[in-house]
């Protein structure tokens, strides 16, 4: 097999091959709560606070953010969450997040050759986080305070 | 028939497994805090929320992909493999309880939460914070089949507060 078959044939290979996505960083900085992926959260004096019992639930939240990346996915972005949870913890008054979850998917748009065998096309990723928005319970306000 | 037309079902195929590489992260069964961003304890009302902690462990480092492979064969038919796998980031991550925690092919969040109990040793005073959270992913057409992959990069530290 010459060598120039095989730059043939994977010339021909990477002429039926189209490849998008995206990359991205997720960012926080600006979060105004404490937030956790668990269930438990620290108080000002290292103490366990625990969803159910020193934390009790006061409202759920979901939201999606889409990142978009070009020349097959290698370009990346910032997501940016700390807006969208402030807001969501002002919103049910709330004093912290637990239960944080994300998921990251592709894009069905992503999928969509032979769009993708073209370098500027956008791919994109889609992320969806969830959480628990949380207050003490009264009895564990009080238990910190008479501590203090 | 023109050949593209050929490609029409292909890509209405893929749009249909759109979603099929996915990834979860979530440490809700951990029983130490898993903070995210800069504020780190529930400051008592109407106080700062600054406390003083130091590292107390190497740092936090978990790397989950998610693989979604679909080959047709010529006339039809074709095979599918999905899987996800979470790497260890150090060589004591490799034994048999390592083994134990990832054993789902699809999806196991339980990876997550073992990591996090494995570096924090499960001490109320301990917790993990995370520093970057970096996820992404491609979907890709090949001649032989389609793939989808996904993968998620998170970094932290164990820190530990320090006795007053």
């Amino acid at each position: 097999v010459s060598v120039r078959c095989v730059t043939l044939l994977f010339g021909a290979l990477l002429a039926l091959s189209g490849c998008a996505g995206a990359h991205y960083r997720v960012s926080g900085d600006g979060l105004g709560y404490p937030v956790s992926f668990s269930r438990v959260v620290h108080d000002a004096d290292g103490r366990p606070l625990f969803l159910g019992e020193a934390l009790e639930p006061v409202g759920q939240f979901v939201f999606r953010k889409t990142s978009v990346g070009f020349l097959y996915g290698v370009t990346g972005t910032t997501v940016d969450l700390s807006d969208d949870i402030n807001r969501e913890v002002a919103r049910f008054h709330g004093e912290a997040v637990v239960s944080l979850r994300m998921r990251t998917e592709n894009c069905s748009t992503s999928w969509l050759f032979p769009l993708t065998a073209l370098p500027f096309y956008p791919g994109c990723q889609n992320l969806a986080v969830s959480g628990t928005v949380v207050t003490r319970t009264r009895a564990a306000e009080r238990a910190g305070g008479s501590q203090r | 028939m023109p050949r593209f037309l050929h490609l029409t079902p292909v890509t209405l195929l893929a749009l249909a497994l759109s979603g099929c590489a996915g990834l979860t992260l979530t440490a809700r069964n951990s029983v130490d805090p898993v903070m995210f961003g800069p504020v780190t304890t529930l400051p008592a009302k109407g106080a700062a929320g600054a406390v003083a902690v130091r590292p107390a462990g190497p740092p936090f480092e978990y790397r989950v992909r998610g693989t979604g492979i679909l080959v047709w064969g010529v006339g039809g038919g074709g095979g599918e493999i999905a899987s996800v796998v979470a790497e260890p980031s150090d060589p004591a991550e490799t034994g048999p309880e390592w083994e134990a925690a990832s054993t789902s092919r699809v999806e196991n969040p339980a990876w997550f939460d073992w990591k996090v109990l494995r570096a924090a040793g499960g001490r109320s005073t301990s917790r993990v914070e995370i520093a970057t959270v970096r996820c992404g992913g491609e979907n890709a057409f090949f001649l032989f089949g389609l793939a989808a992959l996904a993968d998620c990069e998170i970094r932290g530290m164990v820190t530990r507060e320090v006795q007053r």
